[in-house]
């Protein structure tokens, strides 16, 4: 599998009037993409996610480090632009125009013309579900309508790669659907897709590989499997006797919720399962079900990004 | 320095080969999609259709004006008051028309920047230099499109007065154009570098008013070459440097001379030409600077 | 471009705005040149129709104006850059019998004939005549040309520097006029829409002028072609206000309070000044629009003619503007005037070419035999003069007890009044025909009989009839008013017969101006003048009978003398009869011609 995005060292750094006021956005960013799979791209506000994105774009240029897209250095050749689709966050498009005749133009700054441009359009707006509204003006389009067209120009060269910034902020839960579904379809036709979103249920959802960025500084990536690792186990137990779920927990195990007798707990990481098995029997509790807890993205994030904080409070309270 | 004035053929030749050549790369050059694009926004801008409607009114209201506040009295036939129509419209046309050159050029790209419609279309692969080059062609077709628009208005206002089909308007008009032009494009670098259509706006009224006064630079260096002291010399050094580089609007005056042509004029066949490609140099050069500013700029 | 890209771009823009300045240059250079050609064509016209490049100038004033200098280098160069051209019509300096210098030839306008419709709207917006311009195009190719880089420098030079009399220019900052300020601030305020400005202070003068503010309309009329100089309708209808609606307001100024100004030649009242300054300000104009008739025209008619009955000078502008391109008016306003100078076979010329060309214009009918009559009238009057010469020279001879000789003077005299009578009754011939012909009769044939009458009978001692007849000519035609007046009053003393009141106040108002003449002499160009009432004439001081040559407003070396030495018209102002000395030659001036008054 082949790597379509990479960046190495990566570093954008804005200057201020000092170096004191110097506004490190990246800093020696590593990431990779690669062929054929949906990379989501987290990371809290300001993180330099959409930074990221622009230096890929040539929007900005990169203080130091160097990138790749489809193993070209040079990220602005029109070959390479040819294969990149860029959905941007916000979805501001000229609002005097009507959809198709916004296809109209982008496809035309993608050299495409004529009829072959027509028949693309066509395709597009049909897979993006736009063909019904293509003749009205983009000023009566609501959000979802936009992002919709906003996909259907990234889509109009038939690129490898996806760019796409929060491409479900602000939709409504049917649109953010029919859009997750979209874009798997288009992984599963091949096409590599970075997703940069602060949406963590949706990336968890189809994302397969995630990086988390925090100012500027990537903290972690991998795949979902590899970071969302299961160390822990869940056990549903019913006739838990309140004094037996109060044992229970001075025992060491985690009470997630307690309720007519119903009770789940959580196995916590120092503690082996058949250990907290034998705690819960010896209340005389019925063991009902024993799973792996899996963390979600949304602990995972927090935890990171969390630590990255500590941590930095503490080098500054070292000074 | 005098083959200068020489209609020397070569001359001629060389001049004729640098236009077609720039006119040439323009054409080849620019994403037609940008510049008809831009065309098309340009046209909603309300601003721009308040100062056509003012000319309008102008133009037209210039035979009543005329009517009113001149009287004859019938007994002395003259041209006094096509005169004044011909004179307030092509005032009129001035100075509208610089204002939508400079209103257009000053907002095209800060617009763009400031909506975000930009990230779009510069992710595409399209180059910095197309895109700007497109921009650039926008603003002059709509520049170009509203000055004949007025220069239409101003014919007929004209030939409702006096039946003659007003050749030397066209002339003047056109020769109007490349006024424009080189305001126009010292605006448009100016817009390159800034995020929003203030401060080119403001530039373009300072160019255009500087580019009026240029002349006066004159005195300035006729009185240091008077004068004996060190400073005189440099301010008339830094002022010789600056009356000879800084575009001369006022070489455009030619277009009121032609309005009313008069039987000791020159031939203008000289003068037009060369005209023409004066503007078309500052212009390049404003170009060249616009890329200049524009190339590595952050979005 | 990869590896320096910030670099090179700069270094482009550089050489663009390089390049820019360098085709900067060259269109100021162009813009120059076009000024230059102007003033050549300024120049030139002045030297052909007023005879004088910069007006008469002393001392200071004439060493800091550079024109004729200039003026003479090109002249120079031209006669060798320009490509030859066969020497017309017109192309003649009068004054040396020489043709014009070649710049000044291309620079004539070649007529392009009548136009017969009268509907043109005024302008003669462009030279129609193809050949002129070819030689405009010439004479601009030779005024931006190589070899007159020198030349042209120095112009800009002496412009900027206010040391050219004649530039009239519509390009550039400052202006020339010799005594006035240049207002710069005001043109330029307006971003070079002077034009407007212009035509807005127009605006103003006409509101002056309605609500009768008459002072306040000269500085504003003077600030518009400050503006724009190309503004030829406020030349006209500025002058139009200086010689007729500002003088309307006025009371003539009493003869003997006149002053003489030798500058213009002329007795100068109120009135007068009035009319010398719409004159200049036509001239002013013609500077700076050297080639629009209808300053030519209002200049020649309605200043010189109309208003200061100064046909010599109407004909000579007049001649100007039929040698643009002009409407058919201008032609019949020159021949009246020609008639009024007495060149009456000029005159009549002019109708026969106008009939032809205009095939039963009335006027143009009647003209042809009235000048025909007149000139027989002239050469009989002559006739007269000379028959009556012979008779005193018999009488001195009979005297001297030369009888014989006497008698030979006698029977000569005798013949030349026979062909005198001839003539005459041919004359009265043309009249009664002219005025049986013409429906309602020709009131200047019919004035023209009477007076012939008049005179014939005051001849034969019947005075008193004489007198009946003209001052019942003179109520029934207005034309001839003043001329039956002044014969009235010439045959009353004649016949020692009394005056009416108003001829007694008329006599007494000569009588008055004649004694002021006689008690203040008159300085004109370092000479002195004296009045001789007894003979009616000015006379220069060191006079002492030398032998004279007569001169007229109709002969012809008087128009080659006034083209050469200007300063002549200085002299001829003074009266109906000067005496005066001009390059060692002395010369005898009488205005009195068969019109009366001119």
């Amino acid at each position: 599998m082949s790597v379509v995005i990479e960046t190495q060292d990566l570093t954008k750094v804005y200057k201020g009037m000092s170096k004191a006021q110097d506004l490190v956005a990246l800093n020696k960013l590593n990431i990779q993409v690669n062929e054929g799979e949906i990379f989501g791209y987290l990371g809290p506000n300001g993180s330099g996610k959409t930074t990221t994105i622009k230096l890929l774009l040539s929007l900005i240029f990169p203080t130091g480090g160097k990138m790749k897209i489809m193993g070209n250095a040079n990220i602005t050749s029109p070959e390479v632009r040819k294969n990149i689709g860029y959905l941007p966050e916000g979805a501001y498009y000229p609002d005097f125009l009507r959809g198709e005749e916004i296809l109209s133009y982008y496809g035309s700054l993608y050299g495409m013309r004529g009829a072959s441009l027509k028949k693309r359009i066509d395709e597009v707006l049909e897979v993006v579900g736009m063909t019904r509204a293509r003749k009205r003006l983009i000023r009566g389009y609501s959000k979802g309508m936009r992002q919709r067209i906003g996909l259907a120009q990234a889509l109009l060269s038939d690129p490898g790669i996806l760019i796409l910034d929060e491409p479900t902020t602000g939709l409504d839960p049917v649109a953010r659907k029919e859009i997750r579904d979209l874009l798997i379809q288009l992984r599963d036709q091949g096409k590599s897709l970075l997703i940069s979103s602060h949406e963590l249920l949706e990336v968890e959802l189809i994302s397969d590989r995630v990086g988390i960025l925090f100012e500027g500084v990537l903290q972690t990536s991998g795949t979902i499997d590899e970071l969302l690792t299961s160390r822990e186990f869940s056990i549903k137990a019913e006739e838990a006797a309140p004094e037996a779920t109060q044992k229970v927990r001075e025992a060491g195990l985690i009470t997630e919720d307690a309720a007519a007798g119903r009770v789940s707990l959580r196995v916590p990481e120092n503690m082996s399962l058949y250990q907290a098995l034998d705690i819960c029997k010896s209340q005389n509790m019925k063991i009902v079900s024993v799973s792996p807890r899996r963390e979600t993205l949304e602990e995972v994030f927090v935890r990171v990004v969390g630590s990255a904080v500590s941590s930095k409070e503490a080098q500054r309270g070292e000074r | 320095m005098s083959i200068w004035l020489a209609s020397n053929p070569w001359l001629t030749v060389l001049y004729g080969v640098i236009v077609l050549a720039i006119l040439a790369a323009v054409a080849w050059f620019t994403p037609w999609s940008i510049a008809l694009f831009t065309f098309r926004e340009g046209l909603r801008k309300k601003t721009l259709i308040g100062f056509l409607i003012l000319s309008i009114l102008v133009i037209f209201g210039s035979m009543f004006m005329t009517a009113m506040m001149y009287d004859t009295g019938g007994t002395v036939a003259t041209d006094v008051d096509v005169k004044l129509i011909k004179d307030i419209c092509i005032t009129a046309i001035s100075i509208f028309g610089v204002l939508i050159a400079i209103f257009i050029s000053a907002s095209v790209v800060p617009t763009e920047i400031e909506n975000k419609v930009v990230y779009t279309v510069l992710s595409k692969p399209v180059r910095r230099f197309q895109y700007l080059l497109g921009k650039f062609v926008g603003v002059q077709i709509i520049v170009a499109v509203n000055l004949l628009l007025m220069g239409v208005l101003f014919s007929i206002a004209l030939y409702i007065k006096e039946p003659i089909f007003p050749r030397m308007l066209l002339y003047a008009i056109f020769l109007t154009y490349f006024e424009f032009l080189i305001v126009s494009a010292f605006t448009f670098a100016v817009a390159a570098a800034s995020t929003s259509a203030v401060l080119p706006t403001i530039a373009g009224l300072f160019i255009y008013i500087t580019g009026n006064l240029t002349q006066y630079l004159e005195s300035v260096v006729n009185r240091s070459e008077a004068s004996e002291s060190a400073v005189d010399k440099t301010l008339g050094g830094l002022a010789w440097v600056l009356r000879n580089t800084l575009p001369d609007l006022q070489y455009f005056s030619l277009k009121t001379q032609i309005l009313s042509l008069q039987i000791n004029d020159t031939p203008k066949d000289i003068q037009i030409p060369n005209l023409v490609v004066y503007g078309i140099l500052y212009a390049l050069a404003g170009y060249i600077i616009a890329y200049w500013v524009f190339r590595r700029k952050e979005l | 471009m990869k590896r320096f890209p910030n670099l090179v771009l700069a270094v482009l823009a550089v050489i663009a705005l390089a390049l820019g300045a360098l085709q900067g240059y060259r269109v100021r250079n162009l813009r120059e040149a076009d000024a230059f050609y102007r003033w050549l064509v300024t120049a030139s016209t002045q030297l052909r129709v007023f005879g004088t490049i910069t007006p008469e100038l002393e001392g200071e004033e004439a060493e800091k104006f550079m024109d004729r200098d200039l003026f003479d280098r090109v002249v120079a160069k031209a006669d060798q850059a320009l490509p030859d051209t066969p020497v017309l019509d017109g192309d003649v300096d009068d004054a040396t019998g020489a043709p014009y210098p070649k710049l000044v030839r291309y620079t004539r306008t070649l007529s392009t004939g009548s136009l017969t419709e009268e509907g043109e709207s005024g302008t003669a917006a462009v030279a129609a005549n193809p050949e002129q311009v070819k030689k405009d195009a010439e004479v601009w190719r030779f005024a931006r040309s190589a070899s007159l880089a020198p030349e042209r420098a120095d112009f800009v030079r002496f412009r900027r520097d206010k040391r050219l009399a004649t530039a009239g220019t519509q390009i550039g900052v400052a202006d020339i006029y010799k005594n006035q300020e240049a207002p710069v601030s005001i043109g330029q305020m307006f971003l070079g829409f002077r034009k407007l400005a212009a035509g807005l202070v127009w605006i103003q003068v006409d509101e002056a002028f309605h609500k009768g503010e008459m002072q306040r309309m000269v500085p504003l009329m003077r600030t518009t072609v400050l503006l724009d100089p190309n503004f030829v309708d406020a030349y006209l209808i500025g002058a139009w206000h200086l010689a007729y609606n500002l003088t309307a307001q006025m009371s003539d100024t009493p003869g003997y309070l006149k002053e003489y100004v030798p500058e213009l030649g002329a007795w100068v009242g109120n009135k007068e000044r009035a009319y010398y300054a719409a004159a200049n300000f036509l001239k002013d104009g013609i500077r700076n629009n050297p080639r629009d008739y209808r300053l030519y025209f209002d200049l020649g008619y309605a200043v010189y003619a109309e208003k200061l009955n100064d046909h010599m000078n109407a004909v000579t502008y007049l001649t100007e503007a039929t040698k643009q391109r002009h409407e058919s008016w201008v032609r019949r306003m020159l021949y009246h005037s020609l008639q009024a100078t007495g060149q009456f076979e000029e005159a009549r010329a002019g109708w026969e070419d106008y009939l032809r060309a205009n095939p039963g214009h009335a006027v143009a009918q009647r003209m042809i035999p009235t000048n025909t009559a007149l000139t027989k009238e002239r050469d009989a009057e002559a006739l007269g003069a000379q028959a009556r010469r012979l008779l005193t020279q018999a009488g001195q001879a009979r005297a001297d007890g030369q009888e014989a000789q006497a008698a030979e003077l006698e029977r000569q005299a005798q013949e030349l009044t026979k062909q005198r009578d001839a003539l005459q009754a041919e004359a009265r011939a043309i009249y009664t025909d002219l005025n049986a012909n013409t429906a309602g009769g020709d009131e200047f044939a019919q004035a023209r009989l009477w007076r012939m009458q008049a005179l014939e009978l005051h001849e034969q001692g019947r005075t008193l009839e004489a007198l009946a007849l003209l001052r019942q000519a003179r109520m029934e035609v207005a034309r001839f008013f003043q001329e039956a007046s002044d014969l009235i009053i010439q045959m009353c003393i004649e016949a020692d017969l009394p005056l009416n009141l108003s001829e007694r106040k008329r006599i007494l108002e000569i009588e008055r101006m004649k004694e002021a003449w006689t008690a203040k002499p008159v300085e004109v160009a370092g000479r002195r003048f004296d009045f001789d009432a007894a003979q009616d004439a000015w006379r220069q001081a060191d006079y002492a009978d030398q032998e004279t040559i007569a001169l007229t407003p109709a002969a012809k070396d008087l128009a080659a003398l006034r083209k050469d030495r200007p300063v002549i018209d200085q002299f001829i102002g003074l009266g109906d009869n000067v005496v005066f000395e001009l390059d060692g030659q002395w010369y005898e001036f009488h205005r009195r011609s068969l019109l009366g008054n001119t």
